[in-house]
């Protein structure tokens, strides 16, 4: 048995999904269940539950599995990592695409989400219209993440097997 | 009562004096852009940002998913 082929192709290619439906899942629940939770529960004073206890786990959760995702799928990518995001061979293609969606949304997760929901969390100092302006930041950059979310998932499962030529004939 | 045009002894000499004159102009030149596109006014106020609704958001997921994925077609030659 090739161990290295095992670890490569088959673990770290589970752990990618693994995480990867923990980022995408809690990234849904954000958009789908805890948006709309928090304006209703804002109506009648409970949205502390949720800002205190639920969203700080979550975001945790989140962050860190945006973070292994990726890692896991540079490293299933591995030498052929920049065929993939300089679309250097025509059969990397399609996973460059969402390699590069991958990276964008990571960007947002890291770089726009977490900062301001820290702010918004009160984890770290902020005046009210430092509040208000990171919810918004965080609101947009979270939707553009859901957006993304689409052509990414599209990708990854296009990009090999019967699906990729399904849909791109090679 | 309409604004009336500021009189211009000479013709205007182009992009440079639009740019210096654009608000004396009258009715609706003052919004034209740098680019000399003309916003029709309001527009902006009234524009809705798609990822405000989460319909708005999965259309343009989708929308976004099919021109990708006819983009990378397209230059595959599949």
């Amino acid at each position: 048995m090739d161990w290295g082929a095992f670890i490569h192709y088959g673990l770290v290619r589970w752990l990618h999904i693994l995480s990867g439906v923990m980022w995408i899942g809690l990234l849904y629940y954000f958009n789908f269940v805890q948006v709309a939770a928090l304006k209703a529960a804002q109506a009648d004073s409970t949205a502390a539950g949720i800002t205190r206890h639920v969203a700080p786990r979550a975001l945790l959760f989140f962050r860190w599995a945006a973070l292994v995702t990726w890692l896991a799928g540079a490293t299933i990518l591995s030498n052929h990592f920049f065929d993939a995001f300089l679309f250097l061979q025509k059969v990397y293609v399609p996973i460059g695409v969402g390699a590069w969606l991958g990276t964008i949304m990571l960007f947002n997760v890291w770089v726009l989400i977490w900062p301001n929901q820290k702010k918004i969390l009160g984890l770290t100092q902020a005046s009210d219209e430092e509040k208000n302006k990171a919810r918004r930041t965080a609101f947009l950059a979270s939707r553009a993440n859901t957006a993304l979310s689409l052509p990414l998932l599209f990708f990854m499962s296009a990009s090999g097997g019967v699906f990729r030529t399904t849909f791109f004939g090679m | 009562m309409l604004p009336v045009a500021p009189e211009v002894s000479n013709p205007p000499p182009g992009p440079v004096w639009l740019i210096a004159h654009i608000n004396d102009l009258p009715f609706n030149a003052g919004r034209v852009s740098w680019q000399g596109v003309s916003t029709p006014p309001n527009l902006e106020e009234n524009m809705k940002n798609p990822l405000d609704s989460l319909w708005g958001t999965i259309i343009s997921g989708l929308v976004l998913t099919l021109i990708l994925y006819w983009i990378v077609k397209l230059a595959l030659g599949s």
